[in-house]
Parts: structure tokens; C-alpha cells; sequence
């Protein structure tokens, strides 16, 4: 068990939810991950409580979207054992898979079939009652704006928009762990920030939020805490208040790139 | 977990056809031409000839090659649907469902067993006019005309689907698919009788499943069944089996990050 308390001046802060208990999401117990002769995660630990939402941090290349597969059962780690709800992602792969949703950094979507039968359709695989998957979907389509696209095909639409589908079609049903990884890569100011403010409401209604980003202000508006990666090592875990004071940053980019710029120099003097 | 397994397949379905029968009936079209044109045209000059002790007319050894030809070009489009969904982000998507990967992979074949079987039936429905006077289907034949279709559906639909495990790029979609299908096609018994061919085409269309396919097709659908039928309808099943293994094999190894 593990007390978390949310720091304010975001929306991070809800009247009455300034201090929750929580259980253990994820636990990481020195992950690494090697494609070929590349390592891509060397003996990674960390750990994510229930009903928060954690930044994982890291600059292009750093990590992010491997630690994300490997805790979404998507590739197995090469060392090292990882949990999801007290599930093992290599030994209780389906268990955990029963708990996640995942917006993969890359596009996904039915190119052929139009913007409201990608989202029911996702709903009816997910087992959703057909009240359910009209309710929910109708919620999401006006939520995020593709109200007047819903009978184009997802090919057809624009970079954004088809982000927005994507992160729409995960909205539809409530995983108790949600994988976003780098969900707001061509999304609009408009569209971003009404991302970030409705993970933050699925986050306060119990979601867990794991958020992979290399945008230091979406992380200071969004996490609860913050983990930074560099070249596959955790460098940091914490809140991103104290990563600012610890740094004597007035933001968390500034401290971001004060760790980073440590980071390098120590390695440099190794 | 059968629940999600049919949904998986009923999705499958939609992505590729998205249910509409105008879809399918544009695929039916190409190969009736064989049917209703091609094999009409063929007639003129080539005379009937004796297989399994029976006259039979080219337009009616044809048909059952055409209905093989229309499983095989539907089962062949399970390598095509896997690639879509690799190239469109649904395969990672569709992994993190809660169902073992084989379900994945066995979803898309039931999808392109019921696609295949339907339109070879079809195939075969609107040709009753043509094939009435020689058809002669019996209640002991209809299991060798079904294994016949089935095994060749489950052959191609796994074979392209090995195939577009190692496919990186959309160009190769099409000359893939076409490298497949259409060497096996014309090395096979689908368009003339293999006992009639060069040693050297006999002896590749002997070693092509779609043969024993079409033998075991045509003996059901004519009531020419001998022995003969029996033993190609058991190497079929063996080759089958071994797609089956091989397919296993090769979708267990190609783990995500190498797919």
C-alpha cells in the first residue's frame, strides 16, 4: 500500500481527492530488453499505483515505447519480471491483458470502415451490450469532436483526426490501466487539451494512466508523477513539484533537461 | 473466450467486406467469366474427353477448377488482411485483447473459411444450368467435395498468411499474391487434365496440392469416386496438417518486434 498525495495547481487536484491510498498498478523489478546486439532497457524498476497517472518521460529513441510493450504483453522482457494488477506480463499474459487499454504511438485504425463503425465495432469486440457501445460511442464522437466525420471512412481523414479516432475508440470502454503512448503526437492545441483533461477525469474516476511523452508541459499540466529514461535507464522517479525543486527549475521542462544535462555529464566522466 | 473468438471473426468479415454484398458479388464476377465465356469458347475446340471412364464436356471440367480457382483467390486475400491490419496498427491493437495469439491467427482463417466457402458454393449454384446433365452429387461424395474445399482454403489462407509475415512493404502486396496463386493455379488440374499434360507440367502439378483438390472436387461433383479419389483426399489431408503445423510454427516464432 502506498499513500499518494496530489499536488496542486493542475487539474491533477480535485476537491476532496487531495490525498487517496492506493495499491501497486505496475511494478517494474529490473527490466531489460534487447533487440539483437541492442539493449534497448537495462534493468529498468519502477512502479505505478493504482489511480494515478504517471508520466514516462525520455527524449526520441530513450525507451518509452518498449517499456510500454513489454508491460502491454506486447514483447517480453529479455531480463527482469514486470506486473500489471499482480499479474506477470510473461506468465499471466491474458490476465493483464483483461486490465489494459493501449493508444499506441502509432496510428491505428480500419482504414475502410467509417469513423462511427470503428468505434462500435472496437466496442462489439471488446464484448460492450450493443446500449452500451451507442451510448458510449455518441459520448466519445461528440467528446472529441468528430461529430460531423462520422460517416467518413478513417482513411480519408486528416493526421489529427485519425489520432483523435484512436484515442476515441480506447475512451469507449474503461480498462483499468490505460497505456497512452505519445497520444497527443498531432492533435490540435484544442484536441490536446481536451485529451489531457479527459484522461485526468477517467483518472480521478480510479483509471490508472500510464503516459509516455517527450512534452514537458503536457506532463506538468497531467501527471501525478513523473519517471524520466535516457538511452533505456530510469534516471528518476518522482512528483514533478520536487523534480523542480530538487533541480531548483522553475518548470519541468527546465528540470528535465537539468537531469538529462547531469545525466550526460556523469556518464561522460564514467 | 469463444465469444471474443466470434467477434474477432465477425470483425475480420466487416474490415474486409464491411458486410456489403456488392463486395462480394464483384469478387464472384471475374472467375464466372470462366464459367459462362471462357469455357464456352474453349469448347469449340477442344472435344469431350474420358476421365475416371465418364465423356465429360470441357465446360463441366472446368466449372469444379473454377470454384477452386474462387477459394483459392479469396483464402489468398488471409495474407492480405494480415498485412492490413501490420500496416494499420490493428495487429499490435488486436494482440493486446485478452486472447491468446493463435486466436488472432484462427479468427482470420474461420473469417476466410466462411468468405471462401460461401462464394465456391455460389460458384457452384449458379452453374447448376450448365452442370445439371452430369452433376451427380451423392450423399457419400458430399464429404470429399467439402474436405476438398476446405483443405484448400485452410492451404492458401495460412500459406499467404506465412507469406505476409516477412512482406515489409506495400508494393510487394500485389506481386506477392499474384507469385502465389497464379504459378499454382496453372500448374494444377484446374484448367485441363494433368494426365494429358507434358511429363515435365505433370510432374509439378503432381506435387501442388490445388491438384488433388480439384481431382477429389471433380470426382465428387461427377460420382467418379475410386480409390484413387480416397488416397489424393488422404494426401491432401497430410498437406494440410503440415500447412497447419507449419503456420503454428512460424506464427509462434514471428514475434511482434520482428513482424
Amino acid at each position: 500500500m502506498t499513500r499518494v498525495v496530489a499536488v496542486s495547481g493542475s487539474p491533477k487536484m480535485e476537491k476532496g481527492n487531495t490525498e487517496r491510498i492506493t495499491t501497486c498498478a505496475v511494478e517494474v523489478k529490473g527490466v531489460s530488453k534487447s533487440f539483437g546486439n541492442v539493449e534497448a532497457l537495462t534493468d529498468v524498476s519502477f512502479s505505478v499505483n493504482e489511480g494515478e497517472v504517471f508520466g514516462y518521460l525520455g527524449p526520441n529513441g530513450s525507451g518509452k515505447t518498449t517499456t510500454v510493450r513489454v508491460l502491454a504483453t506486447l514483447i517480453m522482457p529479455t531480463r527482469g519480471s514486470a506486473t500489471v494488477f499482480g499479474y506477470d506480463v510473461q506468465d499471466e499474459s491474458l490476465k493483464v491483458r483483461e486490465c489494459i487499454g493501449l493508444v499506441q504511438q502509432g496510428l491505428s485504425y480500419e482504414p475502410y470502415l467509417s469513423v462511427l463503425k470503428n468505434i462500435t465495432l472496437y466496442g462489439y469486440v471488446y464484448g460492450l451490450s450493443k446500449r452500451e457501445i451507442i451510448s458510449t460511442s455518441e459520448e466519445v464522437i461528440q467528446l472529441f469532436g468528430l461529430s460531423e466525420y462520422v460517416n467518413r471512412k478513417a482513411v480519408e481523414l486528416s493526421l489529427g483526426l485519425k489520432r483523435r479516432l484512436q484515442i476515441a475508440r480506447e475512451f469507449v470502454r474503461n480498462p483499468r490501466l490505460l497505456f497512452l503512448d505519445e497520444p497527443t503526437v498531432g492533435l490540435d492545441p484544442e484536441a490536446k487539451r481536451l485529451t489531457l483533461d479527459l484522461i485526468r477525469k477517467k483518472a480521478n474516476g480510479g483509471m490508472t494512466v500510464f503516459f509516455t511523452t517527450h512534452n514537458m508541459s503536457e506532463a506538468e499540466y497531467l501527471c501525478d508523477r513523473v519517471a524520466i529514461i535516457e538511452r533505456g535507464r530510469l534516471l528518476v522517479v518522482d512528483t514533478p513539484e520536487s523534480l523542480k525543486i530538487r533541480t531548483g527549475k522553475d518548470n519541468l521542462e527546465d528540470a528535465y533537461l537539468e537531469i538529462i544535462r547531469r545525466n550526460r555529464h556523469d556518464g561522460n566522466l564514467r | 473466450m469463444t465469444g471474443i473468438f466470434g467477434r474477432l471473426v465477425v470483425r475480420n468479415l466487416q474490415t474486409t467486406y464491411d458486410l456489403k454484398p456488392a463486395l462480394f458479388v464483384s469478387l464472384l464476377i471475374p472467375n464466372l467469366m470462366y464459367v459462362f465465356i471462357a469455357a464456352f469458347a474453349y469448347e469449340q475446340i477442344i472435344p469431350p474427353f474420358i476421365i475416371n471412364g465418364i465423356q465429360i464436356d470441357y465446360a463441366d471440367f472446368l466449372i469444379p477448377g473454377v470454384v477452386l480457382m474462387q477459394v483459392v483467390t479469396l483464402s489468398s486475400l488471409g495474407g492480405a488482411m494480415f498485412w492490413t491490419d501490420k500496416h494499420n496498427g490493428m495487429l499490435e491493437q488486436l494482440y493486446s485483447l485478452p486472447v491468446p495469439r493463435s486466436y488472432y491467427f484462427l479468427s482470420k482463417l474461420c473469417a476466410i473459411l466462411i468468405s471462401s466457402l460461401a462464394s465456391g458454393f455460389a460458384i457452384v449454384l449458379l452453374s447448376l444450368p450448365i452442370l445439371s446433365g452430369s452433376l451427380h452429387l451423392e450423399y457419400y461424395s458430399v464429404p470429399l467435395f467439402l474436405l476438398s474445399l476446405t483443405a484448400c482454403s485452410i492451404i492458401f489462407g495460412f500459406v499467404s498468411m506465412i507469406i505476409f509475415c516477412y512482406v515489409k512493404t506495400p508494393d510487394n502486396v500485389t506481386v506477392y499474391s499474384r507469385l502465389l496463386t497464379t504459378p499454382l493455379i496453372v500448374l494444377s488440374s484446374v484448367f485441363y487434365p494433368l494426365q494429358y499434360a507434358p511429363r515435365l507440367i505433370r510432374t509439378f502439378g503432381n506435387l501442388n496440392p490445388l491438384t488433388y483438390s480439384a481431382d477429389v472436387m471433380r470426382a465428387s461433383m461427377f460420382g467418379t469416386i475410386t480409390t484413387f479419389e480416397y488416397l489424393e483426399s488422404l494426401i491432401l489431408l497430410v498437406i494440410t496438417l503440415s500447412v497447419v503445423v507449419a503456420a503454428k510454427v512460424v506464427f509462434d516464432r514471428k514475434q511482434l518486434d520482428t513482424l
